[in-house]
Formats: C-alpha cells, sequence, structure tokens
C-alpha cells in the first residue's frame, strides 16, 4: 500500500482542570490514545456524542492546539512530513495542504469581512497571486461552490447558513489542500439545506482529488458520506471498520447502542425495530479507566470489562473493535 | 371525540422596521385528548411561535396575535392576564429545549420543582412530597437528596427529565415539547423519548412535540403537522403522512435525509434554493420558488389544505390534508 495521506499514532491530549483549592489540578482527558491512518482520496466518518473528544482530535490534527504526547505524519508531495515535530515557520507553511471547515457558519466568517476578502485571504496570506489573478481565483472558489461571484462584494450576513457554509468551504479549498477537515460541517443546518452541502462536499473531493476527515454525531451523514468509519467514546477509537461493514456489523456494544439510538424517518420501521436504551450518561472525562470506559453503561459488560485493560484489535480484516467480550468472541 | 384543543385562523405577526412578519400565517389545527401530536418545520417555520402564542408567551407589542384558539371551551387569546397565568402551568404546561438555561442555577431543584404548587396554595410537605414521587417517575434516583440540589449538579439528560418532572407536577392535561431532546445526544434523546411516551401513557395527558427531526416523529407521535414560512402546508396520522406524503415540501424533506435503513450508496436529492426570507413572501403558496412542481397558479394564489388521497385508494380521507394546487388538481381529475 502506498503511504496514507494521513497518520496519527497515539494521540493524546489532557486539558489540566482545577480539582479546587488544594487540591492538585486534574486532567481532562479530551484525547486518550488515538491512533489511526487516512489514505489519498478517502473520507474517514468519526462519529461519536458531544464530549468523546472528537473535535479536539481535529484540532490535534491540525496542530490548532498542541498534542500532549503522540505523533501525526502528512504526505506532502509524497513524502510523509512529521507534523508533530515541524518548527511554527513550517507547520505555517504545511498548513496550506490542511484546511478546515468549522461548525457554526455564523461564527467562523467575519462580519466586518466581505465575501471576496475572506475567500482571498488565504492566498493573500501566501501571497502567490497579484490582486487580478487573485480575484480570479475568489471567482472561480464562489462558483465551485455554487456562488455567484457578484457575491464577493457582500457581507456574511446577506446570506443564509447554507450559503455561508459555502463560503467556509471556498475559503478552506483556497489554497488547494490536500486534506480538509470538516468539524461538524451540516449540523448547524436545516434539514432542506444539509443534502444540498454534502452533494457539494461529495462533488468537489472527485473533482479535486480531496482527502476528508469527516467529524459528526449524525450517524446517518457520517455513513453517507465516509468510506471509513471510526466510533469514539470518552477520548478512545471504540470501533473502526469500513462504512458498509460497520452498519452491516456493528460489533462493540457502544455502536449498537448508538445505532439503534438514531432515529429512522420511516414509522414503519422506527415502531417495529429494537433499541437499546443506554443506561445513564457517559462518565467524566476526568475519571482514569483501569479498563473499558464503557464499562459503566455497557449492557454486557462482566466485572473485568472495569478491571481490565481494553485496546483496539481486528476482529475480521478491516474491523477493529475495543471490546475485550468481542474480540474474545472472535478468537 | 371533542378535541382538546382546537386552534383556527391563528396568525403571529412582528412589527420589525415597518415591515410586518408573519411568523405564523393563519393555522387552524386541534389536538386530541392523550395524543401526541408532532409538529415539525425548519428554524423560523412558525413551530415554536405558534405554541408560544397559545400560552401568551409572545410579547405584544411588537408581536400580534389573531385567531381562536379553544381549550376546554375557553379561547386562550380571548383571556386577560390572570386568566391565562391559572391555565399556563396547571392545565397546559410547556418544557423548552435547552434544560441547561430553562432552571434557575441560583436555586435547588426541589424549590423550583413546588414553587407552581405551593403558589397554588398546597402546602410545602405536600408539595414535596409529589416532587419526590415524580423524581422517581422520570428515573432520578436518590429524589430525597438529589432535590436539594442545584441544577449544575445533574447531567444534561437528568436536566431535562427535570424540566419534565417539573410539568407534570399540577397533572396538565397538555404537555407542550418545544425541542426537549434537541440539546441532548443519541443515546440520551432515546432515553427521554422514552420517558415522555411512559409519561402520556400513565397520565393520560396529550403531547404536542415540537421538532425539526422527522426520525423523532415517526418514532413516537400519532399525527403530525408539517410546516412551512409560518403556514401549515400538510398533516395527517404520521403513518400515512410518513407512507405517501402529499405536500411537495414533506416529499422534499423525505428524500433529502439520509437513512440507516437503506443501501450507503442512496443519492441524496436535496430540496432546491434557500430557506424563505419571511418579509418577502409572495401572494402564492410559500414553497413555489423551491418547488419543482410549482406553476402560475401556485406563485400567483396561496393554496388551502384540503383532503387528500392519503392510503392510495382514490378516495380522500379527511384526516389527512395538504396545502398544494398540484395535489388539488390531481383530485379533481
Amino acid at each position: 500500500m502506498s503511504t496514507p495521506l494521513l497518520e496519527v499514532r497515539d494521540f493524546v491530549k489532557h486539558f489540566p482542570v482545577s480539582a479546587g483549592w488544594f487540591r492538585p489540578p486534574e486532567a481532562v482527558r479530551a484525547v486518550d490514545g488515538v491512533s489511526f491512518t487516512l489514505p489519498r482520496g478517502k473520507t474517514l466518518g468519526l462519529v461519536g456524542e458531544s464530549g468523546c473528544g472528537k473535535s479536539t482530535l481535529a484540532r490535534l490534527v491540525l496542530r490548532l492546539i498542541e498534542p500532549t504526547s503522540g505523533r501525526a505524519w502528512l504526505s506532502v508531495d509524497g513524502a510523509p512530513r512529521e507534523l508533530t515535530a515541524l518548527d511554527p515557520e513550517a507547520l505555517r507553511r504545511t498548513r496550506r495542504h490542511m484546511q478546515i471547515v468549522f461548525q457554526d457558519p455564523y461564527a467562523s466568517l467575519d462580519p466586518r469581512m466581505t465575501v471576496g476578502s475572506i475567500v482571498g485571504e488565504p492566498t493573500a496570506i501566501f501571497g502567490e497571486l497579484d490582486r487580478a489573478a487573485r480575484r480570479a481565483r475568489t471567482d472561480e472558489l464562489l462558483l465551485k461552490v455554487g456562488l455567484e461571484p457578484r457575491f464577493a462584494s457582500r457581507y456574511p450576513h446577506q446570506f443564509s447558513g447554507g450559503q455561508r457554509q459555502r463560503i467556509g468551504i471556498a475559503r478552506a479549498l483556497a489554497l488547494a489542500p490536500s486534506l480538509v477537515v470538516l468539524d461538524e460541517p451540516v449540523s448547524a443546518l436545516d434539514v432542506s439545506i444539509q443534502a444540498q452541502i454534502l452533494g457539494l462536499l461529495q462533488e468537489l473531493k472527485a473533482e479535486l482529488g480531496l482527502t476528508y476527515l469527516f467529524i459528526a454525531h449524525d450517524l446517518a451523514v457520517v455513513r453517507h458520506i465516509s468510506d471509513e468509519v471510526a466510533v469514539m467514546y470518552l477520548g478512545r477509537i471504540v470501533e473502526r471498520a469500513s462504512a458498509d461493514e460497520l452498519y452491516a456489523r456493528p460489533l462493540h456494544p457502544y455502536t449498537q447502542a448508538l445505532m439503534s439510538a438514531a432515529p429512522i424517518p420511516d414509522p414503519a420501521v422506527e415502531r417495529t425495530r429494537k433499541k437499546i436504551i443506554l443506561e445513564g450518561s457517559p462518565p467524566s472525562p476526568r475519571q482514569r479507566f483501569m479498563g473499558c470506559p464503557f464499562a459503566s453503561r455497557c449492557p454486557i459488560a462482566e466485572p473485568a470489562c472495569s478491571t481490565e485493560p481494553v485496546a483496539l484489535v481486528a476482529v475480521a480484516p478491516g474491523h477493529d473493535v475495543a471490546c475485550r467480550l468481542v474480540s474474545g468472541r472472535a478468537n | 371525540m371533542s378535541a382538546l384543543l382546537e386552534v383556527s385562523d391563528l396568525s403571529v405577526s412582528f412589527a420589525t422596521d415597518g415591515r410586518d412578519v408573519h411568523a405564523v400565517d393563519r393555522v387552524s389545527f386541534a389536538i386530541e385528548p392523550g395524543e401526541v401530536l408532532g409538529i415539525v418545520g425548519e428554524s423560523g417555520s412558525g413551530k415554536s411561535v405558534s405554541m408560544l402564542a397559545l400560552l401568551g408567551l409572545i410579547p405584544c407589542p411588537p408581536g400580534r396575535v389573531s385567531g381562536r384558539a379553544v381549550f376546554r371551551g375557553v379561547d386562550l387569546l380571548a383571556l386577560g392576564h390572570e386568566a391565562r397565568r391559572e391555565i399556563r402551568g396547571a392545565a397546559i404546561a410547556m418544557i423548552f429545549q435547552d434544560p441547561m438555561t430553562s432552571l434557575n442555577p441560583y436555586l435547588r431543584v426541589g424549590l423550583q420543582m413546588t414553587e407552581a404548587a405551593v403558589h397554588r396554595g398546597a402546602s410545602r410537605a405536600d408539595a414535596h412530597r409529589r416532587a419526590a414521587e415524580l423524581f422517581e417517575r422520570v428515573g432520578i434516583p436518590d429524589p430525597g437528596a438529589r432535590l436539594a440540589h442545584y441544577p449544575h449538579q445533574f447531567s444534561g439528560g437528568q436536566r431535562q427529565r427535570i424540566m419534565i418532572a417539573m410539568a407534570l407536577m399540577l397533572r396538565p392535561a397538555l404537555l407542550i415539547a418545544d425541542e426537549p431532546t434537541t440539546a441532548l445526544d443519541v443515546t440520551i434523546q432515546l432515553q427521554i423519548l422514552a420517558l415522555l411516551a411512559e409519561v402520556r401513557r400513565d397520565t393520560g395527558c396529550a403531547i404536542a412535540l415540537i421538532t425539526h427531526s422527522l426520525g423523532v416523529v415517526a418514532g413516537t407521535c400519532d399525527r403530525v403537522q408539517v410546516m412551512y414560512a409560518g403556514r401549515l402546508c400538510e398533516t395527517g396520522p404520521t403513518t400515512d403522512v410518513f407512507a405517501r406524503p402529499a405536500h411537495p415540501y414533506t416529499r422534499g424533506l423525505l428524500a433529502s435525509l439520509p437513512r440507516l435503513d437503506q443501501p450507503r450508496g442512496r443519492t441524496l436529492t436535496p430540496i432546491a434554493g434557500q430557506p424563505p426570507d419571511l418579509t418577502r413572501l409572495g401572494p402564492g403558496c410559500a414553497f413555489a420558488p423551491r418547488c419543482s412542481e410549482a406553476d402560475a397558479r401556485c406563485v400567483a394564489e396561496r393554496p388551502v389544505l384540503e383532503p387528500v388521497d392519503a392510503r392510495g385508494t382514490g378516495a380522500a380521507s379527511p384526516r389527512t390534508l395538504a396545502a398544494c394546487w398540484r395535489r388539488a388538481e390531481e383530485r379533481a381529475r
């Protein structure tokens, strides 16, 4: 196999938090030992509930925040470049190859900049094109995301949520990156607009040969757009497989519960299918787990699940699960 | 059966910069005792505003509310401030989307739970006893100790349980739930929806469930009404509307959703265009600018809700209505 576009090894991010007066600070274990590879031209979907660490992981990949430990490589011009070892200037130069689209199209665009200057800013920063060429590039980008070039002189508030997300996508594509991180790109949008943006992302990927790291909490959306899907719980990947395999044969009890909880817009199906209702809420990410972090809510957990360490292991080709009961059954 | 609530020609408009925004535009519907009615629509469709108007929670001015809403023989919209307060909370209770901001962070939840009952003359001890019963009922363990806690000591799902328990304190006949699970994760959403279903079964109260999720409607609602740009575009029994959606907007919504139970490669068919600008609606159907079936009449003349052939039997069923000229013409043929 050729070198993957992105490789992440053992990423850990702990945020220190005060535990109270006169007590040593504790750590929120937002990301707790995550590894994956992302082949060029593919889409890896990261799903999980709020607080599972998926957005932190995205920011670590782009080095918008520094990992506590772990390493990552991005393939640039065919050679892997270690992102976690780059000095600030080298990192700045590498950033053009990896861009991000944020969740909230209202907060992620500067209200005092015109659309033209928002989309043209990355090219201006990298100083590659003169003013006229930059203008032409901006027009081309706006057309690519389905907006009219004459909109370049308008301001973000003149656009709807879906249109703003198109502007955010155009900005991310300005420097022709190879990796685009999409952090919940459709969850702030109305249902009738979500499908427009998903369709646009798929077209752009095919046309420009992009690679996506797609983060979302909506399982149906992630399955729709991803080649491979990783499910996260409390800072760890608990299951990973191709989208078809994962949804046809979810093995981790958490994945199964998550899938059964995702509502299907069809009363005939929704009212007859079996639902797994989990007890309680996820435990605090400040907690340290000896064993499986899901054990406290798991419908099939045994006492040993809370004490024995658990690792992500392959139970079938291309299908990894972090559950001692499931991997025990497979062997 | 006589309806618990009968709303006719409800309109809510807001005066903004000399221009009237019709947030709710001549909407009529009924809620039967004990049923779960789903009210779906996107942001700005008027689903929340219409319910807030019934409870007198729209500040007027700048708002203007008109129409009738007859609840147990009384027109809610004609009531004075005091009379409406008697009904609000007691006969009709409401729970809101965000359990983080709808509880007072400075007060113990026990006090917030019992406040309304005590205000209406219950003794503190009785109110506290009922609050503890309801905590147990909505699945909060150790109610005695938990009632003395503050909101930040509960998780998001538990806070929504507290909101539900609080709404049940005065045994309402109608519970309005405004996006009760939107702020919650899916595994917690499932817990809360299961709880609402139990509440309905045990207490027999009707529930108006406002949501933007068609999946939530499919799983929980007896009937559904779809709103667009402040207007009702389709209403009927959930199973009929999902099996044979009549309005192009409802059809469009269903075609644009990815579904876990369908093959992965399925292409989604998005609804074209942008959400409506309520200050710039034309005289015709609000959905016409985005509708692939629209013709000159749709642009010129507003369609009215009329019965449609909901079960494919060739006959119109009186319980399923859609506001669409295309469907009306198909029936006339």
